[in-house]
């Protein structure tokens, strides 16, 4: 499904991704891991196409090239970006922020319909913010903005969506509480990028796993083998393991 | 592209390269001054007003970028000190005769004072600098697009007073009778003056606190320096050059008025400025040199001096849309953050941001 | 003067420059632009105001062609100039609209020339009604009731509308906005021919009360609204109506209060109540750094 080839990019003169490569297929879950700085975000951003390469190639579907296409664009093909931070609208009610969310869609036939069934499919994803649709996004809780946030990407009926670590600041039950979102979203056939920090939670849920730092893979596998405490360790405090 | 509007911190040197970084950046005003003078000669003083008035711009450009260069803040209230330092020696030096046919209202205390050129200069700095140290404390806790709005207040304000003040300012007539003390050589002496106090300024411990705090006021605030007055002391010591310019062109222009100094000059100030990089004197210089020339062209053609004429406001619609250009194609200016100086390789750019 | 009559005099006049306020805070929320070439585009209201009825044509369809204009003047300042800039620091935005204002500025001497220009205004607008208590034009209940029907129009619009939404959404945070898909520069363009039609609207009574237009007419009413988002605090709808209401309060005061030597120190007063105010509060009185325009 998405293919990346030997991409570097960067900020300003600073390289933050050093020719990474890698390969998902269709429904399959991949974890990316490594500590502060790494350059995880910058995966996630030169995915959703917030962030331009420098060189490399970033392929959809095996043959078309993602490079000209905008973040608009990308939405429309079906990659949607969950950013760090949760980033919701804390001036607009909870519907809105959905209604932001499936923008795409109203540039499809039957935008509006398709809308309504997405907010019928949030609400019972997430009842609680059923609950709370018609109040600020500001009057949430921490989990429930980062539910809300998951559920704003899904308005766009993402078919590779992107999470930038969704467990961030939760509490452990709240960040379980998301991983289940996420195996229900897998389960359904959707292909997903994890980004975290901690390796627990979305080593349970991938299929594969790559750890980063400084901008270089360390480590790509299988994500049952990355489960090994030692791999871990050596991977994000640099002893080479690669 | 479109990168913002940055400062760089040029190296903090040491006490010799200090010494002859500014030393070398008046050696360098002073060659341009040179050669404005052997111009002048060489032309047989036919384009002496010309070139007196761009020894006046240099002098302003350069006081108006002291406090954009070293604080990152844009203001449009700068031709208010200009005008203070015009209407300061103006009415300072007045001849008695024409006092009492100008000015009949004069206070007492403010007649008959004729201090002679340099003391009428200083203190229309002096004066302009005054205003600034009273205000600066307010407007210098604003940044970015409120301190914009606030120096358009008080560029509005200073014009009104002016206006209104018609025992000493003739209000919105014209102020006439000012001797011409000043001519192209007094003039650009002060401009190599100025340009030494501006690198001196610049480079030493108040103006790299000031240009740490416009790079990052938190961090800054953190280790200890004052945000409000670092940039106070920009703010006076830009109104002060600033002022002494006005001075100069009131003492060579000999009548001005309340509307010479008003909205219509912020524009040539802000060119200057950003045209030659609005963190480098140099650039101030740069900019108002060029900008001079092209503004006399300009003229020209619209006077149809040069055997086509063009309507008036042309001239001006190719500032408008200059400094548009500037903005967007090159938002650091032709210097960027440099300096013509010369010093030993090495001891500049070495170490960085106190 | 009777209390009364300062009232309805305030306030008239308050919605006038809540007008100005709302088309400056409205392009402001999105980009981060305080626009100085709003007085412009006031002016060459005017102007085409101007040229308009010099066709011969009935009053209020010079009226609709100088409101089309303007809106459209006002979308391709932003598609040409104003988006390109996006993403640049507030300050060189400021300084960009200043050089548009420049630049329609000179267009402005180059066709029409620096003497003012007549701007026909039906008697109607001009005679004015003394109910016993207080008099008023109905020119002041032509801006109270634009004023009034602005704000009701705006705040459904924002409030209630797709577009809105999406205006708010994007005054918040642009970047995620575009990452949700959100066509900014369609949301900006919106913005910028609502601007413009506000602009308009202003400027029709603007004119209607002075009775001609320069050049160089921009500073008074580019001033009026920065005052009036400076006192309110910018980007927001109820910043722009405080602010534009204070504002007008307070200069129809003074010209009562203010006489004499002191009357030439009206902008001088009203300034120095700006200062204070951002002393207190330097984002305004309902100011807040960010924020969805309500
Ligand atoms: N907008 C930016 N401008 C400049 N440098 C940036 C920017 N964003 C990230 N960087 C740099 O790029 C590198 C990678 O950053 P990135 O945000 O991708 O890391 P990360 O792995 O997501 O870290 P974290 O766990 O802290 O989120 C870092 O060195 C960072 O300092
Ligand atoms: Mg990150």
């Amino acid at each position: 499904m998405l293919e990346l080839d030997r991409v570097s990019t960067g900020y300003g003169r600073v390289r933050a991704l050093d020719t990474v490569s890698l390969t998902l297929g269709a429904g399959h879950t991949l974890a990316v891991l490594g500590p502060n700085g790494a350059g995880k975000s910058t995966l996630l951003k030169l995915v959703a196409g917030l962030q331009a390469p420098w060189s490399g190639t970033l392929k959809l579907d095996g043959s078309a090239d993602l490079s000209p296409l905008d973040v608009t664009a990308r939405v429309h093909r079906g990659i949607v970006l969950c950013p760090e931070g949760r980033r919701i609208f804390t001036t607009l009610s909870v519907e809105e922020n959905l209604c932001i969310g499936g923008t795409a869609l109203l540039a499809r036939p039957g935008g509006a319909q398709r809308m309504r069934e997405g907010l019928e499919r949030a609400y019972s994803l997430f009842p609680i913010l059923a609950e709370r649709r018609h109040g600020p996004g500001s009057a949430l809780s921490g989990g429930q903005q980062q539910m809300l946030a998951i559920a704003r990407a899904l308005m766009a009926e993402p078919r590779l969506l992107l999470l930038d670590e969704p467990s961030l600041g939760l509490s452990p039950v709240m960040a379980d509480e998301v991983y289940a979102t996420l195996a229900a979203l897998k389960a359904e056939g959707m292909t997903l990028i994890v980004v975290e920090e901690a390796a627990g939670r979305p080593l349970g849920l991938a299929d594969t796993a790559m750890i980063l730092r400084n901008g270089r893979t360390v480590w790509r596998g299988a994500a049952a083998a990355a489960r090994d405490p030692d791999l871990l360790q050596r991977a994000y405090l640099g002893d080479h393991a690669a | 592209m479109r990168r913002p509007l940055q400062l760089r911190s040029d190296a903090p040197l040491t006490p010799g390269g200090y010494m002859s970084l500014v030393a070398s950046g008046m050696g360098i005003a002073a060659l341009l001054a040179l050669a404005i003078l052997g111009l002048n000669l060489a032309t047989g003083a036919r384009f002496a007003s010309l070139l007196t008035n761009l020894g006046l711009w240099l002098i302003i450009a350069v006081g108006f970028q002291v406090f954009v260069g070293s604080t990152g803040t844009i203001s449009f209230g700068h031709p208010a000190f200009v005008a203070l330092g015009a209407y300061t020696g103006g009415i300072l030096t007045l001849p008695p005769a024409m006092q009492r046919i100008a000015l009949p209202d004069l206070p007492g205390w403010l007649a008959g004072l004729d201090p002679g050129l340099w003391p009428a200069t200083i203190a229309g700095g002096a004066v302009a600098a005054l205003l600034a140290l009273l205000i600066g404390p307010i407007v210098m806790r604003l940044t970015g697009i409120a301190a914009g709005i606030m120096t358009f207040g008080l560029l509005v304000i200073v014009n009104e007073m002016i206006r209104a003040a018609t025992p000493l300012t003739r209000g919105n007539a014209t102020f006439y009778g000012v001797p011409r003390l000043a001519g192209l050589t007094e003039v650009l002496v002060v401009v190599v003056l100025v340009v030494g106090i501006a690198l001196a300024y610049k480079f030493s411990r108040w103006g790299l606190r000031a240009r740490s705090v416009a790079q990052d006021p938190v961090a800054a605030e953190m280790s200890g320096i004052s945000v409000v007055t670092s940039r106070l002391w920009a703010f006076v010591l830009s109104a002060f050059i600033c002022g002494i310019g006005g001075a100069l062109m009131g003492f060579f222009l000999t009548a001005f008025s309340a509307q010479s100094f008003y909205v219509g000059m912020v524009l040539p100030m802000m060119i200057m400025v950003l045209l030659g990089g609005m963190n480098s004197v140099a650039g101030a210089l740069t900019g108002a040199v060029l900008l001079t020339f092209w503004e006399y062209v300009m003229r020209l053609i619209e006077t149809g001096g040069m055997g086509i004429s063009l309507p008036p406001g042309l001239s001006q619609l190719t500032l408008g849309a200059g400094l548009i250009a500037i903005l967007f194609f090159r938002p650091s200016g032709l210097w960027g953050s440099r300096e013509f100086f010369i010093a030993p390789v090495g001891q500049t750019r070495k170490g960085d941001n106190p | 003067m009777n209390l009364l009559q300062l009232g309805v005099d305030g306030l008239a006049t308050g919605s006038v420059y809540m007008m100005l306020a709302l088309g400056i805070s409205l392009v402001f929320s999105v980009m981060r632009l305080v626009n100085f070439a709003y007085g412009m585009i006031i002016v060459w209201f005017g102007f085409m105001l101007h040229v308009l009825w010099g066709t011969g044509l009935p009053y209020w369809l010079c009226v609709l062609g100088a409101l089309a204009g303007t809106v459209l003047l006002s979308i391709v300042l932003a598609r040409a100039i104003f988006m390109p800039f996006v993403g640049a620091p507030p300050a060189t935005l400021l300084l960009a609209s200043f050089g548009v204002a420049i630049v329609l500025q000179s267009v402005a001497v180059v066709l029409f020339g620096e003497p003012a220009r007549p701007v026909q205004t039906p008697q109607i607008l001009l005679t004015s009604i003394d109910t016993g208590w207080f008099r008023i034009s109905v020119l002041q209940l032509l801006s109270l009731a634009l004023g009034l029907t602005m704000l009701v129009g705006l705040e459904f619009l924002i409030g209630r509308t797709r577009i809105g939404m999406e205006i708010r959404a994007t005054a918040e945070s642009p970047e995620v906005a575009r990452l949700m898909a959100v066509r900014s520069d369609r949301v900006l363009t919106f913005v910028f021919a609502l601007s413009g039609l506000i602009a308009g609207l202003v400027a029709l009574v603007w004119f209607a009360q002075s009775g001609s237009v320069t050049a160089r007419g921009d500073l008074a009413p580019t001033l009026k609204a920065f005052v009036a988002v400076v006192i309110g605090g910018l980007g927001t709808i109820r910043g722009a109506v405080l602010g534009g209401l204070v504002l007008g309060f307070l200069e129809t005061a003074m010209s009562g209060l203010l006489v004499g030597a002191l009357s030439g120190f009206q902008q001088t007063f009203v300034f120095a109540l700006v200062i204070l105010i951002l002393l207190l509060r330097p984002e305004g009185l309902l100011g807040k750094a960010t924020g969805g325009m309500r």
